[in-house]
């Protein structure tokens, strides 16, 4: 019981505090500075549309969370196979690599209306600009971890005349899974900016819409108000996405962490 | 413990200046103020890039109509989410250009922005399909992509209407390329630009317009801050009777006027400027309009608008739609002459 309370007082105390302060200024400087509402909404303004909205804000959530979670999973499965390629040839490694760092540096919102056009409208096109953003965290780590395996650990391997796929399966995967970590941590927040910007050019069409349909509809009539809450729940489903990454790598990946 | 002190002090220094900065950039600041009787240089935002819905407002420039009212006027360019109601609304910017639902919305988002005319009666809005479906009127639209913008009350009315029933509906994009690769892909465009890039593209494009099924809101209508029609409703007439004339101007030859439009605005090529120009002066002076009518608007179009949004859930039954436009200056300045009296 102690335990409990000494964790809510040191872990959960403190952000909730840090976030009632938060509300309390902006509300203070919106009213001081007679800040007009559709410049900048009120707590309260926003709250009302959470207190209003609260079906539609939910299902734009879903749907946006879903393709978030879609591409993340797809560009972990992708990033990881192309990084187990990377460590198996260095010729390809340093051919293809430089290529890969385009992913990172593409502007997405230029060429997020010809993703549309390759992948179709609708859910996949979302999924496809999603998972090209949280891409090369992934390639990235997974590559730097399956190739940065300690010498005296290769050479153990060697010393047994272990196979190539031995080394690969028993040594680098396991080397890398921290570092994967790391990747799907990083891509946790762009896979849902992947989906917003997705959504800002594709929509689901009878499907209802997501966040970032919500984000452009709401700017398009003016109504700051809902254009907060859009952006506040987007924010809130990265910090999610980011806390369930989170668990997962500490429940299973603790063995090769402390081994 | 001192030190401890001075770091909190410098933190909280640190954070008060952040907003401080913060507030500046986000505009707590007044807003110039133009002062009556000078010669002011007053900026006019445009809701999209230069092109031929602008050409009344460029021949008022061209033509010097302006400098006839003694007024410096610069024509500011908009794009895709331009702020430019908001802007208006802060008085950063003195007069924009939008359509009258928009200003319908904004006022619901208590943005105090005024209608003072509109250079087109009839919506340019339409949806374009290509000739190759058969599809010739609303009630035959099916088994389409139909591009939409987000958060559009044109869209609502549609779907009220039942129009959206058998097409699926796909964001809009900006661009025409999709409508180029697929035969089975439908748009949202205006009726005297995307139609004619269309069709200059190998594309046989068909336009039902979304006016003929009763939503026609006033667009390109020139627009205030109620804050400037009250301290300055002299320097407010000077401006649309300057642009009235304009529009009948460009009317009538439209072409130094676009090559202006061209300079300010390179991607609209000459040749698409015609074509605009020629099919926004249906729109602008319907068959029998008198073209000393350029502008004009009336209640009746405003109430209906208001009902249509009212129901459509994108007003509120208690937006004051008299605020949201004045008819005053149509009255009393007659786009022919400069001289006439200032506005009551």
């Amino acid at each position: 019981m102690n335990q409990f309370l000494g964790f809510l007082i040191a872990r959960v105390f403190p952000p909730v505090v840090a976030a009632v302060l938060f509300v309390f200024i902006w509300a203070v400087v919106i009213r001081l500075f007679q800040i007009q509402s559709f410049l900048a909404p009120s707590p309260s303004q926003v709250w009302s549309v959470f207190a209003h909205d609260s079906p539609s804000l939910l299902n734009a959530t879903w749907l946006t969370g879903k393709a978030a979670i879609s591409g993340l999973l797809l560009s972990v499965a992708v990033g990881f196979l192309t990084a187990s390629l990377f460590s198996q040839s260095s010729l390809l490694r340093y051919s293809l690599y430089p290529y890969a760092i385009f992913l990172q540096t593409v502007p997405v919102v230029a060429i997020a209306p010809l993703l549309v056009m390759w992948f179709g409208y609708g859910t996949t096109g979302v999924i496809a600009v999603a998972f090209i953003l949280s891409l090369f965290p992934i390639i990235a780590n997974v590559t730097e971890g399956m190739t940065s395996v300690p010498l005296p650990l290769r050479e153990l391997f060697n010393l047994n005349q272990a196979s190539r796929l031995q080394q690969f399966l028993k040594l680098q995967v396991p080397h890398s899974l921290p570092f994967l970590v790391t990747g799907v941590r990083t891509s946790s927040g762009l896979s849902v900016i992947g989906a917003i910007v997705g959504e800002f050019f594709v929509g689901y069409g009878g499907e209802g819409f997501g966040l970032g349909y919500l984000i452009r509809s709401s700017a398009e009539r003016y109504q700051t108000d809902r254009l907060f809450a859009a952006v506040l729940l987007s924010t809130l489903l990265g910090v999610v996405i980011f806390a369930a990454v989170s668990l997962v790598a500490e429940k299973s990946l603790a063995r090769f962490r402390y081994a | 413990m001192k030190s401890r002190w001075v770091a909190c002090s410098c933190a909280t220094l640190l954070l008060v200046g952040c907003l401080l900065v913060g507030c500046l950039l986000v505009g707590c600041q007044p807003s110039d103020v133009v002062e009556p009787g000078a010669e002011p240089t007053i900026k006019l935002g445009l809701n999209w890039f230069p092109d031929s819905q602008h050409g009344g407002f460029y021949a008022a420039q061209h033509f010097g109509f302006f400098a006839d009212e003694g007024l410096t006027v610069k024509i500011e360019p908009g794009g895709p989410a331009a702020p430019i109601v908001q802007n208006v609304g802060l008085n950063r910017v003195e007069f924009g250009v939008g359509n009258a639902d928009q200003i319908l919305m904004a006022r619901e988002q208590q943005i105090p922005v005024v209608a003072l005319m509109a250079a087109m009666r009839n919506s340019p809005r339409c949806i374009m399909v290509h000739q190759e479906t058969g599809i010739q009127n609303f009630s035959e639209l099916a088994d389409v992509k139909l591009a939409l913008g987000a958060g559009k009350a044109f869209v609502k009315f549609l779907d009220e209407k039942g129009v959206l029933k058998h097409v699926q509906v796909v964001s809009y994009t900006g661009s025409i390329a999709p409508f180029l690769a697929d035969n089975r892909f439908a748009q949202q465009a205006y009726v005297f630009s995307e139609p004619y890039v269309a069709e200059e593209n190998g594309a046989h494009p068909v336009c039902m317009m979304v006016s003929d099924l009763g939503f026609n809101p006033y667009s390109s209508c020139l627009f205030t801050n109620e804050k400037l029609l009250n301290e300055n409703p002299e320097l407010v007439g000077k401006v649309v009777r300057a642009v009235r004339r304009g529009w009948q101007a460009y009317l009538q030859d439209p072409e130094p006027v676009n090559q202006l439009i061209h300079a300010a605005n390179p991607d609209m090529d000459l040749e698409s400027l015609k074509f605009g120009a020629t099919a926004i002066a249906e729109l602008c002076l319907p068959a029998h309009a008198a073209s000393d009518s350029i502008g004009v608007m009336d209640d009746r179009r405003w109430q209906t608008l208001k009902s249509q949004l009212v129901e459509l859930d994108f007003v509120s039954q208690d937006t004051r739609v008299d605020q949201a436009y004045t008819l005053r200056f149509l009255r009393s300045s007659s786009p022919d002459s400069s001289s006439s009296s200032a506005p009551q």
